[in-house]
């Protein structure tokens, strides 16, 4: 009855609600720690939350099998969106 | 999209302004009321593309039941968000208390106004499918229409993605 929630899709879901709790136990776990621990942590919870944002694009958008243009924008919005993040991060702490 | 990477960066431009004042107002904030409104989206995500899928198969009524479900899950981020403005608010954090908390309000109030139109979609597509469980049949249009919904929804839901932890979890 329930045979069409066996999709890939459902696996991603299953990723990336994973993903979230991995993310949602790092921060709920940090007590206080060294500002060069704290900046690994926001990189690996940026990274966390932006390989999810890519998984949501690619998959659920649909965007892994949309012409190469779009997707190349998409990969392209991803990519730049978390390097500056990054970038503007360190340079401020 | 352009326009939340901006917000973004600003977030974290603002952040490293006064980093202090933005850990000390983030540790008010109560994460877990975060973390379960990112599941609730990508779950209702999760129904929007099965939906999607059942359209595609002619599957109206699984459709139908499917954007039911991807519209309580986006009731239950709307319920739970209102209730964390609400208790911000009656302890006194409001979006003039500082910049962290403009930042707050400003950034997750306008994610909240496309939630409330992506749930007008939701809204739309659920009487779509009740049209075409009428009509009985699907046509390339119909599938577009679902397709484009859909990829609205998931934009909601892939901007939360990065708001969750910007706002709740980044030191």
């Amino acid at each position: 009855m329930l045979t069409f929630l066996n999709t890939p899709i459902t696996y991603i879901w299953l990723l990336l609600a994973t993903l979230t709790a991995v993310s949602w136990g790092l921060a709920d776990g940090v007590v206080q720690e060294s500002p060069s621990q704290m900046q690994w942590l926001t990189g690996a919870l940026m990274f966390l939350a932006f390989f999810k944002v890519r998984l949501v694009i690619m998959h659920f958008m649909e965007v892994a099998t949309a012409p190469t243009a779009l997707r190349t924008i998409f990969e392209a919005w991803v990519a730049v969106v978390f390097s500056a993040i990054i970038i503007v991060y360190l340079d401020c702490v | 999209m352009l326009v939340f990477a901006l917000f973004f960066l600003v977030f974290v431009y603002y952040r490293g302004l006064d980093s202090e004042m933005f850990t000390q107002s983030q540790a008010t904030l109560n994460l877990h009321y975060g973390a379960i409104n990112t599941l609730f989206l990508l779950t209702s995500s999760w129904f929007v593309v099965l939906a999607l899928h059942a359209v595609r198969q002619n599957r109206i009524y699984r459709a139908r039941r499917l954007i039911a479900l991807a519209g309580t899950c986006g009731f239950g981020f709307a319920v739970v968000k209102v209730f964390e403005y609400g208790e911000k608010i009656r302890s006194g954090y409001v979006l003039t208390t500082n910049d962290f908390f403009m930042c707050y309000y400003g950034f997750t109030g306008i994610h909240f106004l496309h939630l409330m139109i992506g749930m007008c979609v939701l809204v739309f597509l659920w009487f779509k499918c009740k049209s075409l469980i009428a009509v009985g049949d699907v046509k390339p249009g119909d599938i577009q229409t679902f397709e484009s919904g859909g990829a609205y929804w998931h934009l909601v839901d892939l901007l939360w993605i990065v708001l969750f932890p910007l706002i709740y979890l980044v030191k």
